[in-house]
């Protein structure tokens, strides 16, 4: 059974113009029209470029922003539209990290209140030595409680704010490029780190980079994001091994190190606030063909899915 | 917590600011046990008129009138009256030391309401945003318009002059700066991560604002709450001398005030004041930009 | 246990660089006891984590180390003088002109309020003395090296006008605007998606034979792509040197073995090898070899002596306990 399903998704931005009253004059699309879903224990790598979306669809997604239309299922609850009393339940289902490390954590607390605050909010009891269980979980020492985030190195961090997430015990966790700003001993730790808490824990991790290799590493199924928009969805295997759509070939060739022939793509990426006609690719498509300009390509394929015209 | 064992050693290394805690701790303990040590600032002694401060001594000629003659005397400074006596024999230590204790209550008293509502105004705006937003900034635009001296003027012409008038027209008027300060701190820290953890645990807004955004304004507001008392206290300095003060008190405006015409003569009437207004408003500016250096977070 | 070279070969020499930090809470050795060479017309990648030093190498060569940071010993040879030396005067006359840089944020190192062709042609103006018209064709052909289209029209407009890689671009080709002989670049392609860092890629490879290129990095992957030769640095020291297909293929140092093997491949499911530990405080370094306390190989040799120079191969060397002759 799906844990998470999502259903034609769609999240914009009003753009107003205000004098004396605020105009709308204008949509960011950020995320127009996104279908998939996450079985329990899984792992969903989403990955995208600056500006396709990714972030906001993975704050959308555990109701952090309201949803512009579309269905949010949670273990069979239809989250999409419940207010924020009705919510309460589902805070302790779901969790975020952050990339940012430097903004994860109130300056002004120390480690262990910042995780202690989590089982505050939700009602948890706990004590000293509850934060002490979370902070070993992480692999930091006990007397960590008491350092503030200044006295941490961006590794340590990033581990407060995975202990901040489990302290709900949540069964899914939106990570939000946590190990994107990390260096490369660190990242590979962190990354250790999230997979061993997935096996201890059966957590289902909803991944999103911009970093491909993490992604093939970590991830059981694979999304393309572009421009608000799923262009391919499959197994890691199928993706990375048998690419269908342009855009992820152009992806996986641009990847330095690797000897593939690079798939160049033209121009810019188009503003989300006027996306192209038809496929929103097709501007910048190697492969673009009449019917691109026209018609947005529907979604073909079960496992492996893939919405191009080609 | 909000000044923590790095920031105190920041500031111990700016010398400035600590001797401007330094004079202002001096200040506040002789407002608080001067009174006792020393004369009856109201006392009136014709007798010990003009005395000049001890040290210095003065010609001052006299119309004696069984001789008829325009005597010149010697009047020396005494250790009875260390810093002299004004027209009226009063004490000037006597009347400094009571006129510190007014300058501090009004001082942080009306800072103190000054801050609280703008705090609170700031805070709600940034965070709630919206039309709330426009509205309490709009409304913020008004008070700052809003002449506080006119409307002391108004209060004292209808009840008569007293000092928590005084404190609560400054105190009424003088938030707008602090509300704007705390808005644009709270509207870059609401975007921040850690408030988005928050609400991704489920928390209230008041949690959120008491809890994370309040704490992490506290510096700046320390550091403009340090650096507006100079000015209140100057601002009831100011309506002391020209007469809006409240008159059963002594203030260091009112001496000041006493003292303006002499200053030829019998110039430490209006040089002492002056003097002490003037290291006391230095000495919190300077302990305010130590706090603020010590306290920025760029700086860390 | 270098083969002498041909005195015009070596554009830089760096050798025994020692730039040390003087704060209030001790003494930081960002670089300690640095060498290396950079040929003519080749890529040199230094790579390594925070703390490594290899910003502040990149800024020494400059001399735009400021207090409380100095250059304490060793000299950097640049055309036979040696630059870490020379006055601030002089030292400007070769930055933007001779010796060039391009920093990771491209946003921040352009004025927002002038247009994009004033400040392409600022150093134009200033180090190559072209008049107005001169200047603008140049600027124009410029743009259009780095890939930029229409590059006419662009160069009247403001940066916020140009995406992150665009701006990247004009970062690279104002660095090259006086045809510098050095160009120092300080992870440029960090902060930019995967295809538009292939296309910067692309323009650093096509300056091999006009420039020498040091450039400072912390990705493998970029490494592989562009580098010829490679350093790897440590808290301020150099670890590993050479060629760069032989030291990554065959990594001699523990701490290259560690990073290389850090990287997700996606051959290998599962745990990744990592490196134990974290990055040492550079103001507490441990007596010894640096990276003795996170090392699988240690010895006890390594906790008190600092390794030496050790070469693998003519082209590869290495500091390291494990093939020094002691």
């Amino acid at each position: 059974m799906a844990l998470l399903e999502v259903t034609d998704l769609k999240k914009y931005y009003p753009l107003t113009r205000s004098f004396l009253y605020s105009r709308i004059v204008g949509e960011v699309k950020a995320v127009d029209g996104v279908s998939f879903s996450i079985n329990k224990g899984e792992t969903l790598g989403l990955v995208g470029e600056s500006g396709c979306g990714k972030s906001t669809l993975g704050r959308t997604i555990i109701r952090l922003e309201e949803l512009t239309s579309g269905k949010i299922q949670y273990n069979g609850t239809d989250i999409s539209n419940l207010d924020r009393r009705n919510l309460k339940w589902f805070r302790k289902e779901a969790q975020i990290i952050f990339q940012d490390t430097h903004s994860s954590l109130d300056p002004r607390m120390t480690a262990g209140e910042s995780i202690g605050e989590a089982l505050d909010i939700r009602g948890i009891k706990g004590d000293t030595s509850d934060v002490a269980e979370l902070l070993e979980e992480v692999g930091l020492p006990a007397d960590f409680a008491s350092r503030y985030p200044h006295e941490l190195s961006g590794g340590q961090k990033q581990r407060i704010g995975i202990a901040r997430a489990l302290a709900v015990q949540p069964k899914l966790i939106i990570a939000d490029e946590p190990v994107s700003a990390l260096d490369i001993s660190v990242q590979a730790q962190v990354l250790n780190l999230l997979m061993d808490l997935q096996s201890e824990y059966s957590l289902t991790f909803l991944f999103i980079a911009h970093d491909l290799s993490v992604i093939r590493h970590i991830a059981d199924r694979v999304a393309v994001m572009y421009l608000g928009k799923l262009v391919e969805q499959g197994s890691s295997d199928d993706v990375f091994n048998n690419p269908l759509h342009p855009y992820t070939r152009a992806l996986l060739s641009a990847i330095p190190g690797k000897n593939v022939e690079r798939v160049p793509l033209q121009g810019e990426v188009p503003s989300p606030i006027n996306p192209p006609r038809g496929c929103r690719f097709h501007t910048r498509c190697p492969k673009r063909m009449k019917v691109c300009k026209e018609i947005e390509p529907q979604v073909s394929g079960t496992d492996h899915m893939v919405a191009c015209h080609l | 917590m909000i000044i923590e064992k790095h920031h105190r050693e920041k500031i111990k290394k700016n010398k400035p600011a600590v001797l401007g805690l330094l004079f202002i701790i001096l200040l506040f303990v002789t407002a608080i046990l001067g009174p006792f040590l020393t004369r009856d600032p109201n006392e009136i002694n014709f007798n010990d008129k003009n005395l000049p401060p001890v040290g210095f001594s003065i010609e001052q000629s006299m119309y004696n009138i069984k001789t008829q003659e325009l005597e010149v005397t010697e009047r020396k400074g005494s250790w009875e009256h260390p810093l002299g006596t004004d027209d009226r024999g009063r004490d000037m230590l006597a009347m400094l030391v009571s006129g510190a204790r007014v300058s501090l209550e009004v001082g942080f008293l009306a800072t103190g309401i000054a801050i609280l509502i703008g705090t609170f105004i700031g805070v709600v705006s940034a965070y709630f945003g919206g039309w709330l937003d426009n509205a309490l900034m709009r409304f913020t635009d008004v008070i700052m318009t809003f002449p506080f001296f006119l409307l002391l003027v108004l209060i004292v012409y209808m009840y008569g002059p007293n000092m928590v008038f005084v404190i609560l027209a400054i105190g009424l008027t003088g938030w707008t700066g602090a509300a704007r300060l705390v808005r644009s701190e709270v509207l870059s820290l609401r975007t921040l991560d850690f408030v988005t953890a928050s609400k991704a645990l489920g928390a209230s807004d008041p949690h959120i604002i008491l809890r994370h955004l309040v704490p992490n304004t506290m510096s700046s507001i320390i550091v403009i709450a340090t650096l507006s008392i100079p000015g209140v206290i100057l601002a009831e300095a100011a309506l002391s001398f020209i007469g809006l003060g409240d008159p059963a008190l002594v203030s260091w405006g009112k001496v000041l005030n006493a003292g303006q015409d002499s200053l030829v003569t019998t110039w430490w009437v209006a040089v002492e004041p002056g003097m002490i207004l003037f290291l006391t408003v230095l000495a919190f500016n300077f302990l305010g930009d130590g706090l603020r250096d010590a306290l920025d977070p760029k700086s860390e | 246990m270098r083969l002498t070279r041909k005195v015009n070969d070596i554009v830089l020499c760096v050798r025994n660089l020692r730039t040390y930090f003087f704060t209030e809470k001790g003494e930081v050795a960002a670089v300690d006891d640095i060498s290396f060479d950079l040929k003519r017309g080749e890529i040199l990648c230094i790579i390594g984590e925070s703390g490594s030093g290899k910003t502040a190498t990149a800024l020494s060569i400059l001399g735009l180390i400021d207090k409380p940071g100095a250059i304490v010993s060793g000299s950097i040879l640049f055309n036979g003088t040696d630059i870490a030396k020379l006055s601030e005067g002089k030292m400007r006359n070769l930055r933007g002109n001779k010796i060039s840089m391009v920093f990771q944020d491209a946003s921040s190192s352009l004025n927002p309020v002038l247009r994009i062709g004033e400040q392409i042609t600022e150093s134009l103006v200033q180090h190559l003395k072209l008049d107005k018209k001169q200047t603008r064709e140049r600027a124009v052909e410029l743009l259009a090296s780095v890939g930029i289209s229409q590059p006419e029209e662009r160069l009247d407009e403001y940066p916020h006008q140009f995406s992150g890689g665009m701006k990247q671009r004009v970062m690279i080709a104002m660095a090259l605007s006086c045809n510098p002989e050095v160009l120092i670049a300080d992870e440029p392609t960090t902060a930019l998606d995967v295809t538009v860092q292939a296309q910067v890629l692309d323009i650093f490879k096509e300056l091999k034979n006009s420039t020498s290129v040091l450039y400072i990095t912390h990705d493998l992957g970029v490494v592989s792509e562009i580098a010829d030769r490679i350093i790897i640095m440590y808290a301020g020291k150099f670890l590993e040197m050479g060629d760069a297909r032989e030291v990554l293929m065959d990594p001699k140092h523990p701490y290259t073995k560690g990073l290389v093997g850090c990287l997700p491949s996606g051959k290998i499911k599962g745990r990744l090898v990592s490196i134990q530990g974290s990055i040492p405080n550079l103001i507490d370094l441990p007596e010894g070899c640096v990276f003795c306390p996170r090392c699988p190989d240690a010895m006890e040799i390594c906790r008190k002596e600092t390794p030496s120079e050790t070469g693998i191969s003519d082209k590869h060397s290495v500091r390291c306990h494990l093939y020094g002759s002691t």
